[in-house]
């Protein structure tokens, strides 16, 4: 039996009805066709499903749609303004913290989390705190410098 | 996964009514685990009850000498929680190391034990710090709640509504990972608790959380690392996987424990 | 030519859109009608197989069909040989299991349904009779004639045997001063690229013109098979490499469902999608790395080589797609840096029933230069040098290249490294490692009872592979500049490096370049991208067309402005003549001149060339790779404290793509050393089926990385590269291993076998200190 549920979506009050299986990840990617959230395990390991969900970041490869119910997501597609990219996501071109593309919207994503909720990064501590996310590519060592230049600017304003 | 009903209630009665109802009805929490057993077809419940937004099942209360968690409190929450780190910083070290950031914002500490992961940190603790857990009918100890591998002493239909820690002197917990899933190949917490006891809790080990006799009575004569250290612990029974066999784990068990002695030694400074 | 943008960290053009999550993977590609596919994978890992029975499942709402391989016809045949090398024993999948299985997940029938969950349910339901037998998983013992087979008609299971030599091993091992024997082993891993695989097959009926998009690094090759399994004209079937999360060797094979989902498509007359899971991904992907090695090693009291003996056996797992190019390659990489006069090598490469084994970055040499390196630590421990001067002594010096190795490569040529400057890396590694100090601190830490040690290995990648790649150029009318080739990018950046190379050769500004790649439709002929080859090979045909375009330019706009070629000059986008610098014509005129077909002596319209630069030899890089490393013995756990290197690839389009490409390199690299690691269980069960078992590197894995390039320009290209994909992860394994040795040296723990997970390194410990 479909669930009616009503989500904001990137500012945008999105309804639906979906099968109570549905994950979030599905629902944005199929059905609202936000397909910037990727799919990239399916043991919620990796990480390149992250969004936000009222303003924690969550693998919505392991949450149902219907838990999402009222509740405000925001998925890569939602950060940019226009043509200028959010900080985070310049941060990553800016510090070649991508080669596939493929892990950066989940990284990307969990860096705005990262960066919103903690103080005192140093790099020690933004490694501990990004083994959520998988990235086979880039060694993390440029993903890391991108959070952290972020992190340094904060500190000097 | 395969299909499924989804029944959202609104007070703990009514989730209990609604798992007594259907035989195939289970709980939803933060669905860490049950989501992904059931994505891996591992699971497969008629019902799923989401108990996502029952009022009251979350929040971080000091009540006297206890620190009460409600069961839907997720990690996150426990270990950013002033209170906990305050109480008992063990506890918001433990719940602030489980899986990782993402899991940490869904994961709650009923679904924790409920699961009875034989790796997964709370049971450590909850054991460790001879917690209660509170149900929608009764209070259990810990040392009768844990049974066996995903075994509980929970009825069916029955909810865990919180958890009692008592607060102790003073904690450690120290968790070696499983080098793929993160959880703990080994974990070990130590307590000192309010009586003066030593407790000695252990994840990731054997097929359910448990007490090491030996490592416990070598501190109740010393409390020192070296004591910790140099106890012997039985690897008979121990899980062997490819991350560890049980000469490993049982090896680990005393490192570990030594380890936690030491933090706390050294924050009592 | 200037090199404006040669050279130069020009930012990936490509990232604008994957920033935003706007790249466009293949799961994203939604078509109109299309139907969904789930595979029936085999339970047990060597069986023939009885009846299918499909009743249950086709009751299931929303199935459309199922198959298995008695429905295939000639599609269903095996695929034919790449690589076939001298002696091969073939052995290579079909689209569907033809009546035998051969590993625990290989595909034995099809569903297609409505939904993908449709289609996961009904192939639940297909009820498959498996008559089994016992499987042969033990490298090993595969060979022993009581072996089970994995194919029947290939007896001992051997797929290969083959003998490299050079001088008289014997008598060189004979009369050395000291020798010494090992026994050396690497086990499986996996490319795990985070995209899994998929495919998506749209058949044309009307127009005969089937489309298929794959998550592949070789369309061309996947659109061949494609013609050949279906019975298809080349020209018919067009195919396309969307954005691709990641390949890194695991997909380069063509694989079964690249030829099942199109069929299908065919069959049911509406497009047709299949997308991995993880799971199957572990299950039927190909792995690498496993191999034992039995060296034996003659030198004098300096430390210099003066025979190398190596039989080793390769795990093939159950089928060869790729014949025997991973062992051949360890066989090459065996020699490294070194002068060793005398060689003998030694392959045995075995059918097990696993997934079946192709190339994963390095593809074969990580295990040959962990064998050679993990030999020079113990001659330099059994003559109690330093491993660096042993090292030392054996380096192949400057004046002495061209450098024939006296083994044969891939393509049949010699391994003749055509340049280099090995002590160079081996030099500035040490100095910026500041080795002597490490030293110093190594005796320091010792005395402090912690067990820190200094790993070293050199390695030479065998990148930029023959024998062509092809690369097209055109100046529109407008003035923008389309290049085009057939090899994909995931994660390269062949946008912005093709670019680059373009910008220079034609003297345009990099924005006017737009770089159009993996798509079957853009060039005709097309190898892919894998071995680090196409930055060298692609980008040397760039140049060819560019430089062929710019040749036409000059000529038009000699014509249109009345002088002689060689009085002209392209900056810019801008012909002009020399010395006259408001006497220009912009790239749009002559494109517009060009287009009216009123060239000079009837020249054909547009500016426009494709190019293939064709090579039979191989270009070889080299570097020097420095860690030093924690190790707690009470654990088995290992900290990576520091890490040092210094490569030469030639010249350097992009500095900050190549930077990248190593330190993810070494994140493999560590993977390999310390993690990541594929097992099986002796009933053939895979025992790492998700990222719960199988241990990725993650950030905190990681650490800081010092680099130093050196520049040795490449003599078998004009442009002078070399190639640098697999450079970061070839010699990782070797350098951790020898610091961790060197770590535990006064425990008298000796390293012979990668990747050392906590477990496995806390058991070697134990079992020095119980025979201590």
């Amino acid at each position: 039996m479909n669930v009616p549920i009503s989500i904001k979506v990137n500012g945008v009050e999105r309804q639906a009805e979906v099968e109570p299986r549905t994950l979030l990840a599905s629902l944005l990617r199929e059905t609202l066709c936000l397909t910037g959230t990727h799919i990239g395990c399916d043991t919620a390991q990796c990480g390149c499903c992250t969004v936000l969900v009222d303003g924690d970041a969550v693998k919505s490869c392991t949450m149902l749609a219907v838990q999402a119910d009222g509740c405000s997501v925001t998925t890569i597609e939602g950060l940019a303004q226009g043509e200028e990219l959010h900080p985070v996501q310049k941060s990553f071109h800016d510090c070649h913290a991508l080669q596939c593309g493929y892990c950066t919207p989940g990284f990307i994503m969990s860096s705005v989390e990262l960066l919103e909720k903690y103080r005192d990064l140093d790099e020690g501590r933004v490694r501990e705190l990004l083994e959520g996310n998988l990235c086979r590519c880039t060694g993390y060592n440029n993903i890391v410098q991108a959070v952290l230049s972020l992190a340094a600017e904060r500190g000097r304003t | 996964m395969y299909e499924f009903e989804y029944r959202r209630p609104a007070s703990v009665p009514e989730a209990v009514e609604m798992l007594r109802d259907r035989e195939g009805a289970k709980a939803l929490a933060g669905g860490m685990s049950l989501l992904s057993a059931m994505k891996l077809r591992l699971a497969s419940p008629d019902v799923l009850v989401d108990l996502g937004r029952i009022e009251g099942m979350s929040g971080i209360r000091l009540e006297g000498a206890e620190v009460r968690i409600g069961a839907m409190t997720r990690h996150a929450q426990v270990a950013a929680s002033a209170e906990v780190g305050k109480a008992i910083p063990a506890l918001a070290d433990l719940a602030g190391r489980i899986g990782d950031r993402q899991v940490r914002n869904r994961g709650t500490l009923g679904g924790s034990l409920a699961n009875s992961d034989p790796a997964a940190c709370y049971p450590a603790a909850v054991l460790g710090l001879d917690a209660r857990i509170e149900t929608d009918r009764r209070s259990i100890a810990a040392e009768a709640f844990f049974i066996d591998l995903f075994e509980t002493a929970l009825q069916s239909g029955e909810l865990i509504t919180a958890v009692r820690f008592p607060v102790p002197r003073s904690a450690a917990y120290v968790k070696f990972h499983q080098p793929a899933s993160r959880f703990a190949l080994v974990g070990v917490f130590v307590a000192v608790t309010g009586s003066g006891e030593v407790r000695v809790a252990v994840t990731g080990a054997g097929p359910v959380v448990f007490r090491a006799a030996s490592i416990e009575s070598a501190l109740a004569r010393e409390f020192s690392a070296a004591a910790a250290g140099a106890a012997a612990v039985s690897a008979q029974g121990l899980n062997s996987d490819m991350h560890g066999d049980a000469d490993y784990r049982a090896h680990l068990i005393p490192v570990l424990a030594a380890r936690a002695v030491a933090q706390i030694l050294e924050r009592q400074g | 030519m200037s090199t404006k943008w040669f050279g130069a960290a020009i930012p990936r053009r490509q990232d604008a859109r994957l920033v935003r999550g706007e790249g466009r993977f293949l799961d994203d590609i939604v078509l109109p009608r299309m139907a969904h596919v789930a595979f029936v994978r085999s339970l047990h890992p060597n069986a023939a197989l009885g009846a299918i029975d499909a009743a249950t499942a086709m009751q299931v709402p929303g199935v459309l069909e199922v198959v298995s391989h008695a429905d295939l016809g000639e599609a269903g045949r095996p695929f034919l040989q790449l690589l076939p090398h001298h002696g091969l024993a073939s052995a290579t999948w079909s689209a569907l299991a033809p009546g035998r299985v051969c590993f625990a997940g290989e595909a034995i029938a099809a569903v297609a349904a409505e939904s993908f969950a449709a289609a996961q349910l009904a192939a639940e339901a297909v009820a498959v009779e498996y008559r089994t037998s016992a499987p042969i998983i033990d490298l090993e013992s595969a060979q022993r004639p009581d072996s089970p087979l994995v194919h029947p008609d290939i007896p001992r299971n051997l797929a290969m045997h083959m003998v490299e030599q050079c001088g008289d091993v014997e008598a060189a091992l004979r009369s050395a001063p000291h020798r010494l024997k090992e026994r050396f082993r690497i086990t499986r891993g996996g490319g795990m690229p985070l995209e899994p695989r998929g495919v998506i097959a749209d058949y044309d009926l009307n127009r005969r013109e089937l489309t298929v998009w794959s998550s592949t690094q070789e369309p061309h090759t996947v659109r061949n098979t494609i013609a050949t399994m279906l019975g298809l004209q080349r020209h018919m079937v067009r195919v396309i490499a969307p954005d691709t999360g990641g390949g890194f060797g695991t997909k380069i094979n063509v694989y079964p469902e690249e030829i099942l989902v199109p069929w299908l498509a065919m069959r049911l007359g509406r497009p047709v999608k299949w997308v991995e899971t993880r799971s199957e991904h572990m299950l039927s992907a190909t792995q690498e790395r496993e191999q034992i090695h039995d060296i034996e090693v003659g030198f004098d009291e300096s430390g210099r080589l003066l025979a190398l003996k190596n039989v080793f056996y390769h795990d093939m797992g159950a089928y060869a797609p790729r014949g025997g190019a991973v062992p051949h390659n360890t066989s090459a990489a065996l020699i490294g840096p070194y002068r060793i006069p005398n060689v003998r090598s030694e392959i045995a490469a075995v059918y097990t029933n696993t997934a079946t084994v192709s190339a994963y970055r390095g593809a074969g040499q990580p295990q040959g230069v962990f064998v050679i390196e993990r030999a020079m630590d113990r001659i330099a421990a059994h003559l109690g040098r330093d491993p660096a001067e042993v090292r030392r002594v054996n380096t192949i010096l400057s004046d002495a290249f061209p450098y024939d190795t006296g083994l044969t490569n891939l393509l049949g040529g010699a391994v003749e490294y055509e340049s280099g400057d090995f002590l160079g890396t081996l030099d500035k590694a040490l100095e910026l490692a500041d080795y002597a100090g490490l030293r110093a601190r190594q005796v320091e830490a010792r005395k402090a009872g912690r067990y820190f040690g200094i790993g070293i290995a050199n390695y030479v990648e065998l990148p930029g592979r023959g024998p062509w790649a092809g690369g097209g150029v055109r100046v529109e009318h407008d003035g923008s500049v389309p290049v085009y080739t057939g090899a994909p990018s995931q994660g390269q950046g062949h946008e912005t490096t093709m670019a680059q190379i373009c910008a220079d050769q034609l003297g345009v500004s990099i924005d006017r370049i737009k770089v159009l790649a993996g798509d079957t439709a853009l060039i005709a002929h097309g190898i892919g991208t894998f071995a680090s080859r196409f930055g060298v090979l692609g980008g040397n045909a760039v140049r060819l067309s560019a430089l062929e375009v710019k040749e036409k330019i000059l000529r038009i706009a000699g014509e249109m402005l009345e002088t002689s070629v060689a009085d002209l000059e392209i900056e810019d986008g801008k012909v002009s003549i020399v010395g006259v610098p408001d006497k220009s014509l912009s790239f749009e005129a002559v494109a517009r001149k060009a287009l009216r077909a009123a060239g000079p002596d009837g020249e054909e319209p547009g500016l426009e060339a494709t190019r293939y630069f064709k090579t039979s030899n191989i270009t070889y890089s080299n570097g020097t790779h420095i860690a030093t490393v924690e190790v707690e013995p009470a654990t088995g756990q290992v900290q990576v404290l520091k890490y040092f290197l210094a490569h030469d690839c030639g010249r350097v389009i992009n500095p900050m793509i190549v930077e990248g490409q190593i330190m993810g390199g070494i994140a493999c690299g560590i993977g390999n050393a310390l993690l990541e690691e594929h097992a099986y269980n002796s009933e053939g069960q895979l025992q790492t089926g998700s990222f719960m078992d199988y241990a990725m590197p993650r950030a905190a894995d990681m650490l800081e990385i010092h680099m130093v390039h050196q520049e040795t320009p490449s003599t078998l290209n004009p442009l002078g590269i070399k190639g640098v994909g697999e450079a970061g992860t070839i010699p990782v394994p070797a350098v951790i291993c020898s610091a961790i040795e060197d770590a535990l040296r006064p425990l008298g723990v000796k390293i012979n076998e990668a990747p050392l997970p906590p477990f496995r390194l806390w058991k070697l410990i134990r079992a020095a200190a119980k025979a201590a």
